[in-house]
Formats: C-alpha cells, structure tokens, sequence
C-alpha cells in the first residue's frame, strides 16, 4: 500500500512481518514517538516496526491518515461541526473490528504513541464489557488461563470486595 | 520507544493484555461504571489490583443496598498516590451527593458530573462556599438549585439540566468559562430575566422546552467573544446582547407556547425577530422549521424590526420531519438582504426534490 502526492515528504514504515508503507510526513506525524524520531533526526528513510505485523499497521495508518486530514479542533478557531460528526463516525465504524485486532491496535498505539487511538481502543473495549459478567469478561478478553485466581482466592476476593458485588 | 513483544494476530488465543501496561487497563476501566471495575478484580491475577488505579469514577446508586458503604470503600482502598480526573455520580441521595462533591473539591478532580434526575421531589441548594482552582468542567442534573456562591477559577465546561438558578446574574463567577449548557433550567420566582456574563464564553445553549411555566422571561448574554449560540424552546424567550462581533454559528429552534400565562402570539413573534436582531452578525444561521414558519406570518415585523443579517454565508433552513410548504421567499430574501452572497440552503434543494 502506498500514499502519494508528490509534493510532501515521505515516510516509510516496515512492519514485523516485511511489508514496507509509504506514507506522507504529516501522517505519520500522528504519531508522537515516530515525531520525536523524526525531530531527533534519528529517523532513518525507513522506520522498522519489528513489533507491529502489516494487518495492525494498516489499520492504524488507515485511522492517521484521516485524522491527519482532518481539520484540528481549536477552540478560538471556529468550530467545524461537520468535521467533527464525520470524524465520530469514522471512528465508531473503525473500532468495528474483532477483539484481537483491537487489542493489537491497542498495544501499537500505546507503542507509537497515539494519544486518541489509545482513547478510541480503551473505550471500545470498556463498551464491549459493560453489564457483563466477570466470566464473561474472561472470554470477551481472552484472559489467560494459567492467570486465573484458585477456586479458593477467587471466594476470599469476593468476600473481601462483598460491598462490590452484592 | 518502550520495548514491546511482537503481537501476532494468527496466535487468537494468547492473552494480548499481559502485555499491556497497568494504565492502560486501568484507563480501559475508567469507562466502565466503577462497580464492574471493581468486580475486575477477580478476573486473573493480572487484574487483581488494576481498578485501584483507575483515573475517573463512575458511581451509580442503581442497585445498590448499600450505596454509601460503596463510595467510602472505593476511596479508601484505590491507591491514593493516583489522582482522580473525573468523577461522575448517579444518585438520589443528596448526603451522598454532598459529601462526593466535597472529595471531589479537595481533592483537586478535574471533572465533576452529578445526575440526581431519579430522585423524586425535594430540590436541593448545591452547597455554598465552595472553591476550586483546577475544576474544569462541572455538570449538574436534576432538581438542585444553583446559587452564586462557589468559586472555580478554572472552570471552562458548565452544564445545567433542570436546575434552578437562585441568581439573576449566577456566571460571572467562573471567569474562563467557554462553554455553557442550560437545559430546562428555571429562575427562581421574582427574578425575571437572565443575565449570562462571560468574558471568555465562546458557546451558549439554552434549551428550554418546558410549556409552563417561561423559564426565563428574557435572556441577557453579555459575551463579547461568544462564537456558537443555540437557542431551541418557546419563543417568549426573549434574547438581549451586546455587540457579538465574533459570532458565527446559530442554530435558532423556536416554536409557540400554547399556555395562557405567555405573552400573546404577536408579543412572541416580537421576542423572536428581536432575538435574531440580537444575533445579526451570525455568519451561519441555521433555522429550524417551527422557527421558519413563524416568521413566514411575520413579514411586516421583519421589516419594522430590521432584522436582516450583516456578516451572513450560510442561511440553512433544517428540513421538517414531514413534508410542508417550502420556506417561505420573503423570509429567505429579507434574512439575507444585506448579503446577497449567502448560501441558502433549504430542504427542497438538499433532497433535490421540487425547487
């Protein structure tokens, strides 16, 4: 996948699994660890993601490229309503993705520091468990099993936390 | 940048959350209702302590036998080296309330959101004297009546739903606020008219859907850099302001009050082109339909009243719910005289169907 309009610079960004992204500075931008790098000027033309696999990587330049395009919200500037909406419903349609996605998308984001992506992950997760149960929430999140308190921690931790629970 | 393992999206059964920093769990959980927060800590070892670091409260008294024993066991077993942001409480108790709020002041949150609206009967004074220098954004709902008393020197966001205003004047107080919602809010007895104060307030809405009675005879807004003003409700609502030169954005909802305590019709036809005269250096004005045909029956005060816009781009008539007549020429061109280079928009043009 490739971006251009000749006139920006460009970045490239290869993901864990070798499949390099060509896309403009000001997208990659969004990113606050890929713009230190860049004004650290330790950016070299490539940028290796040796933990992010191509899917998550294109999903989440995906979610920079709009943000980039979009108008910023300033709040002495006027206020773009149409922007705004737009955006929203661009992000609840990308958020559409399965939990592990979204837990890959989540970790990436966290790893390239990208304040509102981070926002966007945590809050779809945080909808996907409300008025579940714990032991649906296990299976939701995938929770490991070899994590799991015994039979026992689990009724003392109840017990404990009773004024939580009844 | 941190070290992080390689995350692959074939292995689905791995739990990807190992390898997550503890704030972001607990960020994850400050979007949930802080019962189940806490309830998370019996999901694995790995969650066992997470929601004691969460950064915003969500409290809710639905359910609860025991709401009280609730709140204090929250704050007192969380981990008290991390600050709270927000705290959102759902309650009918109002000891409850007070006492939150307190913590919330001494505390130093950033946000507070309170929601008594379940509660039946019984309005309740907000406590007075009380002050904040890092509050930002504050939003009350339900029967509580707001005096003039508490000072938040930082506050920016101010939301009011159903509360009485117990001052004529009640805003100055919070002087970097932006942003105010009033919503079904009401005047106490004997006070007349509303006056909005505020230096820096960029976005008023007033929404004020209530028959009967007027919630405020008139409303005074002195906001000289005021950027966005909607108003939706009865038409008695009559706006006065200042010079509004940064004005861009209105979104005018009005329609008539059918109670005999109002004013007669041709007194609320008067509020209502007075209101937009009031708003002429709008650079968008968005009309609704009610508001449309109102002044569709009101040529001649149109013009008596000269309430054409200075500054007008775009003049955008929102579209009824069911077919009706089209706006009305007269009004589309008088609104627009001064600007002839306006874009009007009405429904006939967005739904492309008869022009």
């Amino acid at each position: 996948m490739s971006t251009s309009s000749s006139s920006s610079k460009k970045i490239v960004l290869k993901s864990a699994d070798n499949e390099t992204f060509e896309i403009d500075e000001i997208v990659a931008l969004e990113s606050q660890a890929i713009k230190n790098m860049i004004e650290d000027e330790c950016a070299d033309n490539v940028i290796p993601l040796g933990n992010i696999d191509s899917k998550t990587l294109s999903k989440i330049i995906e979610y920079c490229k709009k943000h980039a395009e979009s108008p910023k919200k300033d709040d002495n500037a006027d206020i773009d309503e149409k922007a705004v909406e737009d955006l929203k419903s661009f992000d609840a349609e990308f958020a559409k993705v399965d939990m592990p996605l979204i837990q890959d998308i989540l970790m990436a984001a966290n790893f390239l520091n990208i304040d509102n992506l981070i926002g966007l992950m945590c809050r779809t997760i945080a909808d996907r468990i409300k008025g579940k149960t714990p032991e649906e929430i296990r299976k939701i999140l995938n929770i490991n099993k070899n994590d799991l308190l015994s039979p026992e921690q689990e009724a003392k931790a109840r017990e404990e936390n009773s004024w939580a629970f009844d | 940048m941190k070290r992080m393992a390689v995350a692959s999206t074939s292995g689905d059964q791995e739990d990807r959350f190992s390898l997550l920093p503890d704030v972001l769990l607990a960020f994850i959980l400050s979007f949930v209702d802080t019962k189940l927060a806490v309830q998370t800590s019996i999901l694995s070892k790995r969650w066992e302590n997470v929601w004691k670091i969460i950064p915003a409260l969500n409290l809710d008294s639905f359910g609860f036998a025991a709401f009280d024993l609730f709140i204090e066991k929250v704050l007192s077993l969380r981990d008290s080296s991390i600050k709270i942001e927000s705290i959102n409480i759902k309650v009918t108790d109002y000891k409850i309330m007070d006492r939150v709020f307190d913590y919330a002041l001494s505390h130093g949150i950033h946000k507070f959101s309170v929601d008594t609206s379940q509660r039946d009967g019984g309005i309740h004074s907000i406590p007075s004297f009380r002050a904040s220098d890092v509050l930002s954004s504050l939003s009350l709902k339900g029967m509580l009546e707001l005096g003039k008393l508490l000072t938040f020197k930082r506050l920016v966001s101010l939301r009011l739903e159903r509360v009485r205003l117990a001052e004529a004047e009640p805003f100055s107080c919070y002087p970097n606020l932006k942003e105010l919602f009033l919503v079904n809010c009401m005047l106490m007895t004997g006070l007349g008219g509303l006056e909005v104060v505020g230096s820096k307030l960029l976005k008023l809405i007033v929404s004020s859907c209530f028959y009967d009675p007027i919630p405020y005879e008139r409303i005074v807004i002195v906001t000289p850099k005021l950027v966005v003003f909607e108003l939706k409700g009865l038409v008695p609502v009559l706006v006065e302001g200042f010079d509004l030169p940064d004005l861009d954005t209105i979104h005018i909802d009005c329609f008539y009050s059918t109670s005999v305590l109002e004013p007669n019709r041709f007194q609320q036809k008067l509020n209502l082109i007075a209101t937009l005269k009031c708003l002429r250096k709008a650079k968008c004005a968005h009309l609704s339909p009610t508001t449309a045909e109102i002044l569709s029956t009101s040529h001649n005060l149109m013009v008596q009243e000269k309430c054409s816009f200075k500054n007008l781009k775009l003049l955008n008539f929102i579209p009824p719910p069911y077919e009706r007549e089209p706006v009305d020429a007269f009004v589309a061109n008088y609104l627009r005289k001064d600007c002839p280079q306006a874009a009007l928009e009405t429904w006939h043009r967005c739904v492309g169907t008869k022009r």
